[in-house]
């Protein structure tokens, strides 16, 4: 167990390390989370959109596209359509400039096709909209935390209050931003009579989304019918960035806290090396030195970095509590994240420390005998 | 064949026109159990020459046979293998691991040997008693005199039961009084143990006091 307490012959310096260590596997940590929601948040929207087709205005989707509800006859009517499904997206705070994230929706659904879209509907408390509900509407988990309502509590849209009927459960997707209005009333407080801003399509029984869409498009004038891959790859592009600076904020940190490491290694052999020498003419083998030097490494390595971890996930579960108390959510830590990182850290440190103790083992005894 | 005998021993430093001829076609016997000393003036090679009787270094030419095997030609494992148990150095100075307790660093080659702590430990109590530091087992070397850290050399040496011991000039940095305890000491472990000593020294009184001594003059023998 002595090789535990080795590296810290001398404490600060190793002390020094271990939080160069900690800090950069704390930064990998908290990038890998940020990384890991946005592709959750990916992957939940293509789960949602699976076997559906969006149907849309040549222009926008989440908003300002504008199409006539009495175009959803023309394609319940074409081959190879089981249903069609029109909703109204409005935002939440139209004032809001800037989103970290996914902005806050309102969506009119007509009640009684929600479960033609959500087969199981991921209520946590309360009820889904039904049929003849007016001012009623039903809550995604950042919202509720937004606003802190409660069941029946009132929640202001567009200058009117709706009563909140039902909360839906976190689901880590973009329903969590999101509130359910009946699509009648979205369309009349937000004066769209007759207006969807797009239909979902829901495609026959062993119908192919894929092929079914360009079909769809010929026949309708001046919409995109949009396939799941083409949705999922637009959303794939829209993250793209955002994965790139967390990963590469993460990569980075990761190699300055393995810089720290090989700094000290280094210069802890180079200050030892008589003593290497020494150990040496004592009959130390080549693996023998390096598995000493080695494990001083993986000593200081595992240290910051089960140190890093903890911290990290400490931080994100307060952080996160802070987020999600103002609506909003930034991280998703797993506990695949944390041994992955985890496992990382210790096999780069490893890694690292082999580069000094591959020089300590070549040290020439005779040499450092003669003080050389 | 001697215990210890090396045959036209030849090591050169550097290369081309700066070489340095250290030691030159020494040829050497050493019966077991003997006391010899080597001796010359600065830059006469016995530094050298004790590294290499030591496969601490390789010669340029020659050979070196302990017990009747060719150690020059030895692995490198099997050169750490020879240093962990049968060969022990005693260097001038820079002999302890500053960061060990001296029992730790009395039984550090047990330790590379593998041999199991308990086992270790009680050797070394043992031995550290035999050079009058049986008190002193928890101290750190800087917490010791220079000739108490020489004391600990020689513990070392008997704590791996080596045969052969090698002592680089061992009083080199020691007062005269201190330098004779010290010798003392070997001769003791010589005498006791029966253990090969080759001391290289200018010191009179080692010269004095060893039943051989071999000068070497620009790296011969003379
Ligand atoms: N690594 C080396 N490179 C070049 N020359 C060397 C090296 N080591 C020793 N020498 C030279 O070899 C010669 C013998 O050196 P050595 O250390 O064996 O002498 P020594 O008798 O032990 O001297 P001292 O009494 O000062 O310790 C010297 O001239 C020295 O300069
Ligand atoms: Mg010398």
């Amino acid at each position: 167990m002595e090789f535990l307490w080795l590296p810290f012959r001398n404490r600060n310096r190793a002390l020094l390390t271990l939080f160069g260590v900690a800090i950069g596997v704390f930064a990998a940590t908290m990038m890998g989370a940020m990384a890991t929601h946005f592709s959750r948040l990916a992957s939940r929207f293509e789960q949602s959109i699976k076997g559906k087709i969006i149907i849309r205005e040549r222009v926008g989707f989440l908003s300002g596209g504008i199409i006539e509800e009495s175009r959803i006859k023309d394609i319940l009517g074409l081959p190879g359509v089981g249903d069609a499904v029109g909703g109204l997206v409005v935002r939440l705070h139209p004032k809001e400039m800037i989103v970290l994230g996914l902005p806050d929706l309102v969506v009119g659904i007509p009640p009684e096709k929600i479960s033609l879209l959500y087969p199981h509907i991921p209520i946590l408390k309360g009820r889904t909209l039904r049929k003849g509900d007016r001012f009623s509407c039903v809550v995604g988990a950042d919202i509720r935390n937004e606003f802190s309502l409660p069941l029946s509590g009132m929640l202001t849209i567009g200058d009117h209050p709706f009563q909140v009927v039902g909360f839906l459960e976190r689901g880590g997707g973009q329903e969590d931003r999101q509130v359910w209005i009946p699509l009648d009333c979205a369309q009349e407080i937000f004066h769209r009579d007759g207006l969807v801003s797009h239909i979902v399509v829901l495609p026959r029984e062993g119908i192919d989304p894929e092929i079914l869409a360009p079909e769809i498009e010929k026949k309708i004038k001046g919409l995109d019918a949009v396939t799941p891959m083409r949705l999922s790859r637009q959303v794939r592009q829209s993250i793209f960035l955002w994965r790139l600076i967390t990963l590469g904020t993460g990569v980075l940190a990761v190699i300055i806290g393995g810089l720290s490491l090989l700094n000290t290694i280094t210069f802890t052999v180079l200050e030892q090396t008589a003593e290497i020498g020494l150990k040496k003419a004592l009959g130390a083998s080549n693996g023998d030195i390096l598995i000493e030097i080695a494990s001083d490494g993986l000593v200081l390595s595992s240290a910051g970095g089960t140190l890093g971890i903890v911290s990290a996930s400490v931080f994100v579960f307060f952080f996160n509590q802070y987020l999600q108390e103002r609506g909003m959510s930034l991280f998703t830590l797993t506990w695949g994240l944390v041994f992955g990182v985890w496992i990382l850290s210790v096999v780069a440190g490893a890694g690292i420390a082999l580069i000094p103790a591959w020089r300590a083992s070549h040290i020439d005894p005779a040499l450092a005998m003669r003080g050389k | 064949m001697a215990f210890l005998e090396c045959l036209h021993l030849t090591r050169n430093y550097g290369k081309g026109a700066v070489t340095v001829t250290a030691v030159q076609d020494v040829s050497l016997q050493v019966e077991k159990g003997e006391f010899l000393c080597l001796t010359g003036r600065s830059g006469s090679g016995k530094t050298t020459l004790l590294h290499l009787l030591g496969a601490l270094e390789s010669p340029s030419t020659g050979a070196v046979y302990l017990d009747g095997r060719e150690i020059t030609r030895f692995s490198p494992r099997m050169k750490s293998h020879l240093l962990r148990t049968r060969v022990s150095f005693v260097f001038q100075s820079l002999n302890l691991i500053t960061s060990l307790t001296i029992l730790e660093n009395t039984v550090l080659p047990l330790r590379y040997s593998r041999v199991k702590r308990m086992e270790r430990i009680e050797k070394g109590r043992k031995v550290l008693q035999e050079v009058g530091l049986g008190k002193r087992l928890g101290a750190y070397p800087s917490e010791l005199s220079g000739g108490e850290m020489q004391r600990v050399a020689v513990a070392r040496a008997l704590a791996k039961c080596s045969d052969l011991l090698l002592a680089d000039e061992p009083t080199g940095e020691l007062d005269t009084a201190t330098a004779r305890e010290i010798t003392d000491l070997l001769l003791e472990v010589n005498r006791v143990h029966g253990t090969t000593v080759v001391v290289a020294s200018h010191d009179p009184y080692v010269v004095g006091k060893a039943a051989r001594v071999v000068e070497l003059r620009d790296g011969k023998i003379s």
